[in-house]
């Protein structure tokens, strides 16, 4: 189990963050997929993909399942991708055992590339192509079929200057047994070089599978910057078994090669983080520098340039912020006006970006700096934060920009030399003389807090004073994020329901809303809140939104008030038995599986407050209610409720928190033990029975019982 | 163009542009995600020439005044117009002028102007405005045009549809959207739609045809009365509409297609020169496809030695159709390859063989030649997936499916032949979805019952109803028996037996599935009901054997399934499963859609614990509102809680006005599910 405190340890690898470092080689490119320009190159292309098929095997030809794996639809025997650079070419082989009729739909093949990108490196032709395109059937019999078509060539996008298409074919004859196999060859420009990237896991077992890299020993520029390359640096997340290894032909010519067996699937669970977090990957990639320090610090270097370039503050940036702060005292008071200012600007994540025509027409011009963005009052998150940033320094406040992840997506791993890792931008100002973490770009965050998917992160790049650093980012525990659900209702003696229900959100859940309206409009979050409320409740049960407060007010909780109508219990002839707490009577079990592969991922820790009143008619009284409760998961989450009735109501007191947002598979059966404890308390009941009752004065309900 | 997309969704017509905007909002979301995600680029190509200045007719149409619409408005369509000009080759142009005002930030959407083209179609011009909430006009250039090819899902590997789209400013709230196209339409077509009904309302639209000297032209309609062109003497024919209003199904429970209620008008036409003319008959449109497709059903020799091969020793009609109907339905792997002409044509039957694979007209083709080969004899049936779309007012291409009809020879009978038609010549055809590949021989899937079909044969051709199955052949049987035990978890056995097309759903999720996930998926089924259930020795028989009942069974644990509140142990009877329709409290307008004419029983036996008899068991419940029925019983047996239930759904679709008894039906069986037995502590 892993708290909120310390959710992450650097690198998720099982061999370390960058072996390259320990073999003393080079590090990094921009990205994964950078294209590097080449000095002039004479075109070299393998006239035929020289290896034949492999001859299958009695016991691949005989295999019907797979161990471990019952009704696997299919299996990938083996896979081979050897990449030559200086023939500009990726040889790839597949060969499928196919185990079920489900599993023949892995003998149609897509092969999709970039056939023509203005990519800025070069724009001269076509960037891709696939072809050499070989394949066969082989029956479990060893009867051969062997594929005779030809490739559909389909254009998936096309504008002016770039175009994407996909070669796609099909197997002949494939049956279940049948094995499928086929060769083709990806081939790329004369003067770009390509480092590759081996993902190694999919939705099939890998048997078995054969990685090579002849990497060009030319020399190489950056395609963007224009530095020479002379390095080249990988990442790995590898297990133990896994083979990588590094040769040195005798013709001079390196090579590095990785050899796998025995891969398993991606699994697919709920709540799973990420896989980008951990599944198995060999990336590669050209590099300008000579240690992964350097790469960063050059990268960081440019980044902090580029964001101190746009926030500036310039000199309409620090007359405006003067005009906004006028007054305030402290610090704090006039970070606040700032960040009021910049929450009430039109954040285009949330709706649309404009082209240079529309700013134009508005009378608003190219957008080239922060004070650009107050003065067209809409930036993106980026731009928004990198306002903030600036005002923040026009009002004579320290404030650095942090280059963050988004942690729904990925995890920033120093050992993986590439800046598609990070995503977003947040602000350190030091209020106070204390630092303080800041999301403008996330409209509707509450001063001071970050959106969870920039909170608890390991490695995140800031700017400092001196320059710029690694750092971390905080995150908040549960009671931060609350949602608080209040119903008061009255039953009549028809066993019809009315009355309100009260929802409070804070933190996170307010968050969501908010910009769920920013997405759409009044209507349709209105119509998203009672859909959200209604699968909580009993079918019989329906909502209305009343009142919206605090909509826009992000320094405060988002109050929803709802009108209920419609009727609540179930007769048994001279008993009616009503779910004890109406917002878990529409819930399924949250984890019901017994088994777990994945860890389990939490956006954020929270809490939900329940209290549900029911004012009762007076020819019903209760007669018994479910005991109290309370259950812990040690040192991560909690869980009580209680019932207190008298003879002409009765209120339910629910408090669910949970304080982990990452449990490894290890912890899942304590953690589904403690779900299936409190969902099974959730369903037990009230149950009535004829009475007169007597009245009783009417208390406000709420989460605490007032009555103690 | 609206063709195949997914395995259930296959397609054999295609009806042009028209149908293309139709639908072009469920594009759109993708569309929206390409354009934003590559939008420096998006923006940066094209193939035509520069913008040209906006209009007139885009400021008039921006100009008016909208009526009232719900608050669930998104966009609302101010004006659309269409020429479709038939030229004397039989060649046809359509122009359009469409705008569109958005009118809340879901309208968004909307505001992508899209046109649809193949290989066979040529978008020959087309020009795109905008007015921003603020009133600033925008005119794209030619390159701001960009092409998107299908992408192709569920087997459809390759189709040659495309699509000119454009990303024009002021896309917001109170933005005007404006597009103009000419394009040539596909030649083999003598038939224009006019889709004058979908999910925006539209203000003013009217639409224009004109034909060449010495043609002729009628009409038939779907969802709409017949209106009279106006005759523009010699400049051809018009149809006006103002003030339609949009078909919202957003929030309808049970709610049937668009397409089912949607207002469109078929065009048909004939003249000196045209190859398929149409004379608005069912008939012409048999005749039309007939044309395409008959010659492709020719067995060649492997064909015919397969086909005789499989039905060796077999001397049964039924037995000797349904080897070939699974045959194609099960080793003929579901494919999609076309271009042009080959969205309506299918393939030759020998090319279907050879390979293996083919989509639904080709596989309808290959089970026509084998069981020609054997001396059966079958029809293409056309058909569109969604219930209600094929229309019998509005003969018409409109369809996007092709199954098949097997005429049953003359005094066969069969209790086997549950989807069977008789035509008004008085031939009985077995009608079957060879693509739909878990639905029972003899049987069809559920949104093709009570739908129509053309049976495609030459002059004979004829549109027919396929038939709602009895729901005693399409069922589900649970049994279990428990033991309850005093801390209230409940142990035993549950076996579930499916059989007919209601079995497909869970047939096609266990086939997809590794042991693990099958597995997940059953813990997921009861984890709606029990909050901390186990389910052990899971076992599954007849997954491929559509002919026998699916079989699952299983040791089922839940702890706390009995809740002790004060000396009471209250027990649901049901334990799990939920057949209650969702039906919602509002009021009804659009029919209601039941979705499968099924019955379901369940036969649970709950042995109680010691220490605990009943004090109260739930009420019986019988209700019949005809198209649906629904009983449930909970008795006591010795020590024996014994609960019997049975749901029969005999319509698939309800009138509008019995909306309340649906809700009540709803209602009933709801409160059933939750009911309990009490027991209480023996003194």
């Amino acid at each position: 189990m892993i708290s909120t405190h310390a959710p992450w340890n650097e690198g998720t690898s099982n061999q370390g963050s960058m072996s390259g470092t320990h073999h003393g080689k080079a590090h990094l490119s921009w990205a994964g997929c950078v294209l590097l320009v080449g000095t002039m190159f004479g075109g070299i292309v393998p006239s035929a993909l020289a290896d034949a098929f492999t001859p299958p095997t009695k016991e691949e030809l005989a295999m019907k399942a797979l161990d471990g794996y019952p009704n696997a639809a299919a299996v990938v025997l083996f896979r081979e991708e050897i990449t030559k650079d200086d023939l500009h070419s990726v040889l790839h082989y597949e060969r499928i055992k196919i185990l079920t009729e489900e599993g023949k739909k892995y003998a149609n093949v897509e092969l999709a590339y970039v056939s023509t990108h203005d990519s800025g490196y070069d724009s001269s032709g076509d960037d891709k192509t696939a072809d050499s395109i070989q394949g066969r059937t082989i029956h479990a019999d060893g009867t051969i079929i062997p594929f005779t078509g030809k490739p559909y060539l389909k254009t998936l996008e096309s504008g002016k200057k770039y175009k994407v298409q996909e070669k796609v074919f099909t197997l002949p004859d494939v049956e279940v047994g049948s094995i499928v196999e086929y060769r083709y060859a990806t081939r790329i420009n004369d003067n770009i070089y390509e480092a590759p990237s081996w993902l190694l896991q999919g939705d099939l077992f890998l048997k078995k599978a054969h990685y090579v890299w002849y990497p060009t020993t030319r020399e190489l520029q950056d395609g963007e910057t224009g530095a020479l390359v002379n390095s080249i640096a990988w990442f790995p997340i590898l297990r133990k078994e896994d083979h990588f290894e590094q040769h040195q032909l005798a013709t001079g010519q390196r090579l590095y090669e990785l050899s796998v067996a025995d891969v398993p699937p991606l699994p697919k669970e709920e709540f799973m983080p990420p896989t980008r977090y951990y599944s198995l990957r060999l990336l590669f990639s050209f590099t300008q520098y000579h240690s992964a320090d350097d790469f960063w610090k050059d990268t960081a270097k440019h980044w902090s340039k580029g964001v101190n370039s746009f926030a500036g503050p310039n000199g309409d940036l620090r007359s405006a912020t003067e005009k906004i702060v006028a007054g305030a005292t402290t610090d704090d008071e006039k970070l606040h006006r700032i960040y009021a200012t910049v929450m009430s600007l039109e954040n285009t994540a949330f709706t649309r970006e404009r082209d240079e025509r529309e700013d134009k027409a508005n009378g608003s011009g190219k957008t080239n700096n922060a004070a650009d963005v107050l003065a067209h009052k809409r930036g993106s998150p980026w731009q928004l934060t990198e306002l903030f940033i600036g005002m923040a320094r026009a009002a004579g406040l320290s404030a650095y920009g942090v280059w963050v992840p988004d942690r729904s997506i990925e995890l920033v791993t120093k050992g993986w030399l590439s800046t598609s890792q990070f995503d977003d931008l947040i602000a350190i100002v030091k209020v106070d003389g204390k630092e303080q973490f800041f999301d403008p770009g996330s409209r509707y965050q509450p001063y001071g807090r970050l959106a969870w998917e920039h909170t608890f992160l390991p490695t995140v790049l800031r700017q400092t004073d001196g320059g710029t650093d690694w750092g971390t980012t905080p995150g908040d525990a549960y009671p931060a994020n609350v949602t608080q659900r209040i119903a008061n209702l009255t039953m009549d003696e028809s066993g019809k329901v009315t009355g309100s229900i009260d929802m409070t959100y804070t933190g996170a859940p307010g968050v969501r809303w908010r910009q769920a309206a920013l997405r759409g409009d009044n209507e349709s979050v209105r119509k998203q809140l009672e859909e959200s409320l209604q699968e909580m409740l009993p079918r019989t049960i329906e909502v209305k939104v009343e009142s919206l407060n605090s909509l826009d007010d992000y320094e405060k909780p988002l109050v929803v008030k709802f009108t209920t109508t419609g009727t609540l219990g179930t007769m048994t002839g001279k008993r009616m038995v009503l779910p004890v707490d109406l917002f878990t009577a529409g819930g399924s079990a949250t984890f019901p599986h017994e088994k777990r592969d994945a860890p389990v991922y939490f956006h954020y820790a929270a809490m939900t407050r329940d209290a549900l009143r029911i004012n009762l008619p007076k020819t019903l009284t209760p007669e018994a209610v479910p005991d109290a409760a309370k259950y812990s998961l040690p040192q991560e989450g909690g869980y009580s409720l209680s019932v207190t009735y008298s003879p002409a109501q009765f209120t339910t007191r629910r408090d669910m928190a949970l304080n982990s947002i990452l449990v490894s598979p290890a912890d899942y059966t304590k953690l589904r033990a403690f779900y299936t404890q409190f969902e099974t308390k959730d369903q037990e009941s009230v149950v009535l029975k004829p009475g007169l009752a007597t009245t009783v004065t009417s208390i406000p309900v709420t989460p605490e019982d007032k009555t103690k | 163009m609206n063709r195949a997309r997914t395995e259930q969704n296959c397609r054999q017509a295609t009806v042009g542009n028209r149908t293309g905007k139709q639908t072009a909002a469920g594009l759109l979301c993708g569309l929206a995600m390409v354009l934003s995600a590559g939008s420096p680029r998006a923006m940066a190509g094209g193939i035509f020439g520069a913008a040209p200045p906006m209009p007139d007719w885009v400021r008039q149409a921006a100009k008016q005044t909208l009526p009232t619409y719900p608050k669930s408005t998104k966009a609302v369509v101010l004006m659309e117009d269409t020429t479709y000009t038939v030229g004397s080759n039989g060649q046809a142009v359509e122009h359009v002028r469409r705008v569109v005002k958005i009118l809340r930030p879901q309208g968004r959407e909307y505001g992508y102007p899209i046109v649809y083209f193949d290989k066979d179609s040529k978008v020959l011009s087309m020009h795109v405005w905008s007015i921003d909430a603020a009133g600033h006009e925008y005119s794209l250039k030619d390159s701001e045009i960009i092409e998107i090819g299908h992408p192709g899902e569920g087997g459809e590997l390759y189709d040659d549809a495309k699509m000119k789209v454009a990303d024009p400013p002021g896309r917001d709230p109170g933005g005007i959207i404006a597009y103009e196209y000419e394009e040539r339409e596909h030649p083999y077509v003598a038939e224009a739609n006019w889709v004058f009904q979908d999910e925006l309302p539209r203000l003013n639209q009217q639409f224009t045809l004109i034909l060449p000297a010495g043609y002729s032209y009628n009409t038939t309609w779907a969802n709409h009365a017949k209106l009279d062109a106006a005759d523009l003497e010699g400049k051809g024919y018009r149809w006006g509409m103002t003030n339609v209003a949009g078909i919202d199904l957003e929030d309808v429970p049970l709610s049937p297609s668009a397409a089912s209620l949607s207002g469109r008008m078929t065009v048909h036409y004939s003249g000196p020169g045209l190859a398929q003319p149409q004379d608005g008959t069912w008939q012409g449109v048999g005749l039309w496809y007939e044309g395409l497709s008959r010659d492709r059903m020719q067995p060649n020799a492997d064909i015919t030695a397969k086909a005789q091969a499989l039905v060796a020793g077999k001397t049964d009609f039924y037995d000797q159709a349904e080897v070939l109907g699974e045959f194609v339905q099960k080793q003929i792997r579901y494919f999609v390859i076309e271009m042009g002409i080959g969205g309506d044509q299918p393939h030759f039957a020998s090319d279907i063989y050879k390979g293996r694979y083919g989509d639904c007209k080709d596989k309808a083709t290959l089970l026509g030649a084998m069981l020609s080969s054997v001396g059966l004899h079958s029809d293409i049936v056309l058909v569109d997936s969604q219930r209600g779309t094929v229309n019998p007012e509005n003969p018409s291409r409109w369809g996007n499916h092709a199954i098949a009809a097997i005429e049953v020879p003359a005094g066969y009978q069969s209790p086997k032949l549950h989807s069977l038609v008789t035509t008004k010549a008085g031939k009985r055809y077995l009608i079957f979805d060879p693509t739909w590949s878990d639905t029972p021989f003899g049987q069809i899937e559920d949104n093709l019952q009570g739908s129509y079909g053309l049976i495609v044969e030459g002059k004979a051709s004829e549109l027919v109803q396929i038939p709602v199955v009895d729901p005693n052949f399409n069922t589900i049987r649970r049994t279990a028996t428990f033991a309850l035990a005093t801390d209230g978890t409940l142990k035993g056995q549950v076996v579930d037996r499916r059989f007919g097309d209601i079995a497909s759903t869970r047939r096609r999720e266990l086939a997809s599935s590794d042991g693990h996930k099958q597995q997940q998926y059953m813990d997921r089924t009861v984890s709606h009901d029990l909050a901390a259930a186990s389910l052990t020795d899971l076992k599954f028989e007849n997954v491929d054997a559509l002919d026998k009942d699916l079989t699952t069974s299983f040791q089922l644990t839940a702890a706390h399934f009995a809740t002790a509140t004060g000396p009471l142990l209250m027990v649901r009877p049901r334990v799990f499963g939920d057949y209650a329709p969702n039906a919602d409290r509002k009021a009804r307008t659009v029919p209601i859609d039941m979705g499968t004419a099924m019955q379901a029983t369940d036969s649970f036996d709950i042995e109680l614990p010691e220490g605990y008899a009943v004090d109260e068991l739930p009420d019986p419940i019988q209700q019949d509102f005809g198209f649906a029925s629904y009983e449930s019983k909970t008795v006591l047996n010795g020590r024996v809680l014994h609960y019997t239930r049975t749901y029969t759904v005999r319509q698939v679709e309800v009138p509008a006005e019995k909306y309340g008894e649906v809700q009540k039906l709803a209602s009933v069986i709801a409160s059933d599910e939750d009911s309990r037995a009490v027991l209480k502590r023996a003194h």
